[in-house]
């Protein structure tokens, strides 16, 4: 048991030290320092398929896709008020996934069938670090879900028609919404 | 900017408003100094994302954190909260954190005003008697009545204060059918329910709307002007005279005092981060607990060595917070007729009803002592805040899928839950108090408040005694789930102490009129001149005394 858990971490260390080492000095700093925390498309589409696994769509409620989950995580990233600590958790616990998945099943997250990917991802919450990130997946969901529209999430009130929310009035305008970087 | 000013005021919120207006209306000039921005009810949404999960009328922690020093595994840790979260602000906004409070306002009863000599003194905490008595500060209590505004219905109940009008200047709040619910159960079990004052206007007065009842009042700033903010129903008015100027964006950092102890002028960052002055005659210092005792701390001058004020070492000693806090029980609509359920989905009124019938505890285990309050309330409509909660299920395992789903469906379409906070005296002691870090600094560089938070387990004692027969009152109701919480954690929005006032200068900052012992012409107005706090949440007390100490200050200038 000591030595599985052991293995588990040394995996989680390892792959934030990939992280690392594989980049530049410089690329070091801008992600470190300069908060960079965009997404490629390849960690895209791994998150994708995590978040409509969290919150799978189906005939009479909305899923992460009809929400915008990912759209919204994506503007969450470049949120200059979101803890950069969040922020990194989301992009290790993506890099992360691959690794776990490589590590089980010898591909990548966003290849495996949504079986798989659960195993992936209660391993993962068996750490401290991966419960943290997905729990932040599951917390922005629910944003996405269940948000004011006016910031291109809850698509058509799909989140509020499915639990029939009826917002506050008034509900936020284009003047005086939250601008996150201004 | 270099007017001489009557009074210079820092901090915008309920310490401060009372003072501004009455300066104001009286022909004074006064400037407030505003560390927020300057909102009206045109800029406020009901935007839960906007408003209540982004830093959006508090600061960034990263850039201005609090260091808490908690007391973990028998000895005190002391850790920046941007990196362990949890944040002690609370609306650095003009009018600060009234804006965005729910507005329960119960007054203090006369046996809050003496403590000690009620009650006697307890192992470990700090209890003293005010200076002043309730019957000093009755007329205040009613004049906040009128001029801010609170709704209510004066009911006899075991513990209604004495009053020196027959009632609320504003009717009460309409009722949700759950406060007829609670008023049927309490008669079963003897107790005494009472309607909710509210710092909510329930007809226009004074250019404000009455309330319209939009379901999303605590936490986010009014639409209509009808909830009773220090911006709405004092500053507001103060501004409309033009004797009153409101300067926001601007970080205030020292009060310099000159070789007499005297102090001359104010230094504030303005929005650019440039060094501005006021010159006053008098400094009105109200910027909640915490951060008074840290601008004061951080005023040394030829007189004031350790911090102005602190010559006796007291400033930032006795910090409280209220004790307490929340219990709820769930009301499936499988248990209930149709007709039921139709009154448990109405949406609108408050549930108004709250319980004073234990502010004074006789029992057989406890003895004689000092108890609390207790408010109904329903669960904060936040949507995403109460889909938030459902992501944990057995032993903490995240829940996700199709399992999240079915929990979602059923917690916002058939089941309604009814709230309560307990309120009871958090008692001062030696282990809660501000002071400065001297290694970690805000965005100006300046050094944060580090602040000690310790609780007295008799706190935990009286708040649980609450709980247990508030519980009694959900059964009776017939809810299921009934669970309750009480803790020693502090409720960041209700803070009050680090500054309180007494006759004796070497155990207290302030004097009976809320001056600084030994700096004349500073006055502390927020919640920091309380020595203990009542039962009560601490708005309607502030409010009162601040125009109090205005009455005062008035008279002297």
């Amino acid at each position: 048991m000591n030595h599985s858990i052991s293995r588990r971490r040394f995996v989680y260390y390892i792959s934030l030290l990939a992280v690392i080492i594989q980049l530049p000095i410089s690329a070091c700093k801008r992600i470190l320092h300069l908060g960079n925390y965009n997404l490629s498309d390849e960690e895209l589409l791994t998150l994708n398929r995590i978040l409509n696994l969290l919150l799978p769509e189906n005939e009479n409620s909305p899923g992460a896709n009809s929400i915008s989950a990912l759209t919204h995580i994506k503007s969450v990233l470049t949120d200059n008020t979101i803890k950069s600590s969040q922020k990194q958790t989301i992009k290790n616990g993506i890099r992360w996934a691959d690794d776990v998945s490589k590590r089980l099943f010898d591909k990548e997250c966003r290849e495996l069938q949504n079986m798989n990917i659960e195993e992936v991802l209660r391993e993962m919450e068996t750490f401290k670090k991966g419960k943290k990130f997905l729990s932040l997946l599951l917390t922005y969901t629910f944003e996405a879900m269940l948000g004011d529209p006016i910031y291109q999430i809850n698509d058509d009130q799909k989140g509020w028609k499915w639990l029939h929310h009826i917002p506050g009035n008034p509900r936020p305008s284009l003047m005086n919404k939250y601008k996150p970087n201004e | 900017m270099s007017k001489y000013f009557d009074v210079c005021i820092i901090g915008s919120g309920a310490g401060a408003g009372p003072i501004a207006y009455e300066m104001a209306m009286t022909g004074k000039s006064v400037v407030v100094i505003e560390k927020g921005g300057w909102y009206n009810e045109q800029d406020f949404s009901k935007d839960e994302i906007g408003t209540c999960r982004r830093d959006h009328y508090v600061p960034k922690l990263e850039d201005e954190p609090h260091v808490i020093e908690d007391f973990i595994k028998g000895k005190w840790k002391a850790e920046s909260n941007a990196i362990s979260g949890g944040s002690f602000w609370n609306g650095n906004i003009v009018g600060g954190s009234s804006n965005f409070m729910s507005g329960y306002f119960h007054r203090m009863k006369p046996v809050d005003f003496k403590l000690l000599s009620e009650f006697g003194a307890i192992e470990g905490a700090n209890v003293v008697d005010w200076p002043v008595s309730y019957e000093e500060m009755e007329p205040y209590f009613a004049k906040v009545e009128e001029i801010v505004g609170i709704s209510g219905k004066v009911v006899n109940h075991p513990s209604q204060e004495p009053r020196s009008t027959k009632d609320f200047p504003f009717p009460s709040m309409i009722d949700h059918p759950f406060a007829n619910w609670i008023d049927e159960s309490s008669k079963r079990l003897g107790y005494h329910p009472f309607p909710m004052p509210r710092a909510i206007l329930t007809k226009a007065h004074n250019q404000r709307n009455a309330c319209y009842y939009s379901v999303f009042c605590g936490s986010y700033g009014c639409n209509s002007g009808a909830k009773g903010s220090s911006r709405a129903a004092l500053l507001d008015v103060a501004f409309r005279t033009g004797n009153c100027e409101i300067r926001p964006h601007s970080m205030a950092y020292k009060l310099v005092s000159d070789s007499s102890g005297k102090v001359t002028e104010l230094e504030y960052f303005d929005k650019e981060g440039i060094v501005q002055k006021v010159h006053a005659k008098a400094f009105v210092v109200a910027c909640q607990a915490i951060e008074s005792s840290r601008l004061l701390l951080m005023s040394v001058g030829p007189k004031h060595k350790n911090g102005l004020g602190n010559n006796s070492g007291q400033v930032g000693k006795n910090l409280i917070f209220s004790a307490g806090g929340i219990g709820r029980g769930d009301f499936y609509f499988k248990d209930f007729t149709e007709s039921q359920v139709k009154e448990l989905q109405t949406r609108g009124p408050f549930v108004n009803r709250a319980l004073q019938d234990w502010y004074v505890i006789d029992d057989p285990k406890l003895g004689l002592i000092k108890g609390g309050t207790v408010d109904f309330l329903h669960e904060h409509p936040n949507p995403i805040r109460k889909a938030n909660k459902l992501k944990y299920g057995d032993q903490g395992k995240l829940v996700w899928g199709q399992e999240l789903k079915d929990k979602l469906e059923f917690r916002f379409n058939e089941m309604k839950q009814l709230q309560f906070e307990v309120f009871n005296d958090w008692l001062p002691t030696d282990d809660c108090f501000v002071s400065l870090d001297p290694k970690v600094k805000d965005k100006w560089g300046l050094p944060v408040a580090k602040v000690r938070i310790g609780n007295h387990e008799h706190d935990i004692k009286v708040g649980k005694y609450l709980a247990e027969k508030s519980e009694l009152l959900l059964k009776e109701m017939g809810a299921r789930n009934i669970t309750s919480s009480i803790s020693g954690s502090p409720p960041p929005n209700l803070m009050a102490g680090g500054c309180r006032f007494g006759d004796n200068p070497k155990f207290s900052v302030l004097n009976k009129n809320c001056q600084l012992h030994d700096a004349e012409n500073v006055f502390v107005t927020d919640g920091s001149f309380m020595p203990t706090g009542g039962s009560v949440t601490y708005t309607w007390t502030i409010y009162a005394n601040s125009f109090r100490v205005a009455d005062i200050i008035k008279s002297s200038l």
